[in-house]
C-alpha cells in the first residue's frame, strides 16, 4: 500500500490492516513522519517531535503484532497530544517556554492509557499558552496555521491537534477543552472533536486551567475513531476524583447509522445573536439532513443562554488564576500578553461574585437538563464563523464589527457550564473555502447518543472525506 | 482616572488592589490598561445577580452526577 494513503487512513480502517498482517506500523508512523516533514514547516502543529522514539515502538509494535500479541485497535496507531498532556521523559511545556525544561516523571493518565492500548506517541502539540484562548496563537512557539488556509487561525486552545489531524500528520490527537478548546479547532480544522461528559475522561497529569470546567477529549477525522479513542481513555481513575464509576460502554456499538426516532432539538437563541449567514445556512441544512435521516427535528428555548459568557468567565478566570498566579507573579512577563492580561483579571473576582457564578451555573444546568429530558440530542452551530485570520482581534459579520475571543466560544461555553459530552462533525465548506462544524449535545454520560447522531449524519454527507490542499 | 461609567476612584482602588495582588503597575499606561479592562470584566460580573439562584447551591467541587463523590487521599496531579 502507498505511504501517501496511509497518512489519512483512519485508525478504524488502519487497524483492520495492521492486526491482519497486511500493514506494518513501521509503515504508517513512516507515512506520517513524511507528512511530517511536508506540511510542519507551513502548519507548525508541534512543539515537540520524537521521530526516534517513534520508529522504535513501531518496530517494537510490528515484532509484538508479529508473535500474534495483537493488543486491539490502537496497536500501532500513531497519536499526538496537545503539550499540556504529562509524559514520562518528555517535555509537556503547556505552550510555553516558562516550562521549556518541564519533564514529567510520569504519564497522565490518557498517555498512560494509550501506550497501555499500544498506540505510537509521535510527539506533543503546539497550543495557545496555558490552554487559556480559543484562537491558537503561540508567541514562544510560533502560530498555528490552519491546512485550510494557512493565514487563518486553526482555533484553540487545541491548535496543533486540530492542525496535525486534518493535515494527516497524525491519525489520532487530544486535545483539552475549558471552554471550546476541543470542538473549536476542530470545527475550523473540518475534523472530528468530542469533549466528553465532565468526569468520562481522567484529567490525572494534565495541567489545569479550570478545574470544574476541564474536559480531555479526542481530535479526529472520523467519528469511527473518537468511538475507538474512547474505548481506551474513558473510564474511572482512582488519581481523579472526578471521573466517573459509571460502567464504560462498547461505544463502536453506536455506530448504527440508525437515527430514527431520535428528537434532536435546535436552540432557537443559537440563531437570534451574530452569526455568518453563510455558516448559519450550513448548520440549519446539517440539521435538515438528520431530519431527512428519520430524527424528528423540534424549536427549544433556552433562556439562560444569554449568561453562558458571565457564568463561563467568572469561574473561568477565578479557576485559572488560583491554578496560575504564582507564574503570573514570577514570570508574568514572559506569558504571551494575552494570557497575562487575562489571568490579571482574574484576580479582581472575589469569592463572593465565584459562587455566585457557581450557584448560576446550577440554575443554567437545570435549565438545560429540562430541554435534554423533552429531546434526546440538542444541535446548533460550534462557531458563527469559519477561522478569522491570525492575529485578527475583531470580526466582521454583516457589517459588524465584534471582539473575536467571545465570539469564538459563544456556542462552546453552554457545554463546558454543564459538562454535557458535545461534538464537532465537519458540516461543509463557506464560500470563503473554510469548513464549519455542526455541534451535537447530550445528556450527561450518553456519549453514544452523540456518536449515534454523529456518524449517521457523517455516513450521510461525507465532509470528513474532504482532505485540505496542503 | 475616573470614567463615566466608574464610580470616582475606581482605578485607584484597581491600582491599589492590583499592587497588593503583587502585580507590578509602575507603568502608568499599563495600569490605565487594566483598570480599563478589570471595569470590562466586572460589567459581565454584574450580570450574574440578573438571574434568579434562589434554592441554588454553590458546591465547592462541580460533581455533575451522585455516583461520584470525592475520596480522600485522591486527587489529580
Amino acid at each position: 500500500m502507498a505511504g501517501d494513503d496511509l497518512h489519512y487512513m483512519s485508525a478504524w480502517d488502519l487497524s483492520r490492516l495492521i492486526r491482519d498482517r497486511e500493514v506494518s506500523p513501521v509503515d504508517v508512523v513512516e507515512a506520517c513522519l513524511a507528512r511530517i516533514e511536508e506540511t510542519e514547516p507551513t502548519l507548525n502543529s508541534f512543539i515537540t517531535l520524537m521521530p526516534e522514539q517513534a520508529r522504535d515502538a513501531a518496530r517494537r509494535a510490528e515484532a509484538e503484532i508479529g508473535r500474534g500479541n495483537y493488543r486491539g485497535p490502537l496497536h500501532g496507531i500513531p497519536v499526538g497530544l496537545k503539550d499540556l498532556f504529562n509524559t514520562a521523559g518528555v517535555k509537556t511545556t503547556s505552550g510555553t517556554r516558562i516550562y521549556d525544561n518541564y519533564v514529567p516523571d510520569e504519564d497522565c493518565t490518557v498517555a498512560a492509557r494509550f501506550s497501555q492500548a499500544g498506540a505510537i506517541l509521535l510527539g506533543k502539540l503546539n497550543m495557545h499558552p496555558l490552554a487559556f484562548g480559543p484562537t491558537g496563537e503561540n508567541g514562544d512557539y510560533g502560530h498555528m496555521h490552519n491546512p485550510w488556509n494557512p493565514e487563518r487561525i486553526t482555533g484553540g486552545s487545541s491548535g496543533g491537534s486540530g492542525s496535525a489531524t486534518a493535515a494527516g500528520q497524525c491519525t489520532i490527537t487530544m486535545g483539552s477543552d475549558t471552554g471550546g478548546s476541543v470542538r473549536i479547532p476542530a470545527a475550523l480544522c473540518g475534523i472530528v472533536g468530542l469533549k466528553p461528559t465532565y468526569g468520562r475522561v481522567s484529567r490525572a497529569g494534565l495541567t489545569p486551567l479550570s478545574w470544574c470546567l476541564d474536559h480531555p477529549g479526542p481530535m479526529v477525522r472520523t467519528v469511527e475513531d473518537a468511538a475507538l479513542t474512547m474505548n481506551v481513555i474513558a473510564g474511572h481513575d482512582p488519581l481523579d476524583h472526578a471521573t466517573s464509576e459509571a460502567p464504560v460502554p462498547d461505544y463502536t456499538t453506536a455506530l448504527t447509522g440508525d437515527i430514527r426516532g431520535l428528537r434532536i432539538g435546535v436552540i432557537r437563541e443559537y440563531f437570534e445573536t451574530e452569526i455568518d449567514p453563510a455558516v448559519a445556512a450550513l448548520t440549519h441544512r446539517a440539521i435538515a439532513v438528520l431530519g431527512e435521516l428519520g430524527a424528528e427535528i423540534v424549536e427549544v428555548s433556552l433562556p439562560l443562554y444569554e449568561y453562558a459568557q458571565p457564568i463561563s468567565n467568572a469561574i473561568l478566570s477565578a479557576e485559572a488564576t488560583a491554578a496560575h498566579r504564582d507564574i503570573l507573579l514570577s514570570d508574568g512577563e514572559k506569558l504571551y500578553p494575552q494570557v497575562r492580561e487575562r489571568l490579571e483579571e482574574g484576580l479582581f473576582i472575589s469569592a463572593a461574585e465565584y459562587l455566585r457564578a457557581q450557584q448560576a451555573r446550577q440554575v443554567f444546568c437545570n435549565q438545560v437538563a429540562d430541554l435534554l429530558r423533552d429531546v434526546d440530542l440538542l444541535a446548533g452551530p460550534v462557531e458563527p464563523v469559519t477561522a478569522p485570520k491570525i492575529l485578527e482581534r475583531r470580526i466582521e459579520i454583516e457589517g459588524q464589527s465584534l471582539p473575536a475571543v467571545p465570539m469564538l466560544t459563544k456556542y462552546t461555553r453552554v457545554y463546558n457550564i454543564t459538562g454535557s459530552p458535545a461534538i464537532s462533525v465537519p458540516c461543509g465548506f463557506a464560500p470563503d473555502g473554510l469548513p464549519a462544524g455542526l455541534h451535537l449535545a447530550g445528556r450527561n454520560f450518553d456519549e453514544m447518543t452523540v456518536l449515534r447522531a454523529a456518524y449517521a449524519y457523517q455516513q450521510a454527507t461525507g465532509w470528513h472525506a474532504q482532505r485540505p490542499a496542503l | 482616572m475616573a470614567t463615566a461609567s466608574n464610580p470616582p476612584g475606581f482605578d485607584e482602588g484597581i491600582l491599589r488592589m492590583a499592587q497588593a495582588a503583587g502585580l507590578d503597575v509602575s507603568d502608568e499606561e499599563r495600569g490605565q490598561d487594566l483598570a480599563r479592562r478589570v471595569a470590562l470584566m466586572r460589567a459581565g460580573l454584574a450580570r450574574l445577580y440578573e438571574i434568579d439562584v434562589s434554592g441554588a447551591e454553590a458546591p465547592s467541587a462541580f460533581i455533575p452526577s451522585a455516583d461520584r463523590e470525592p475520596k480522600p487521599g485522591t486527587g489529580r496531579a
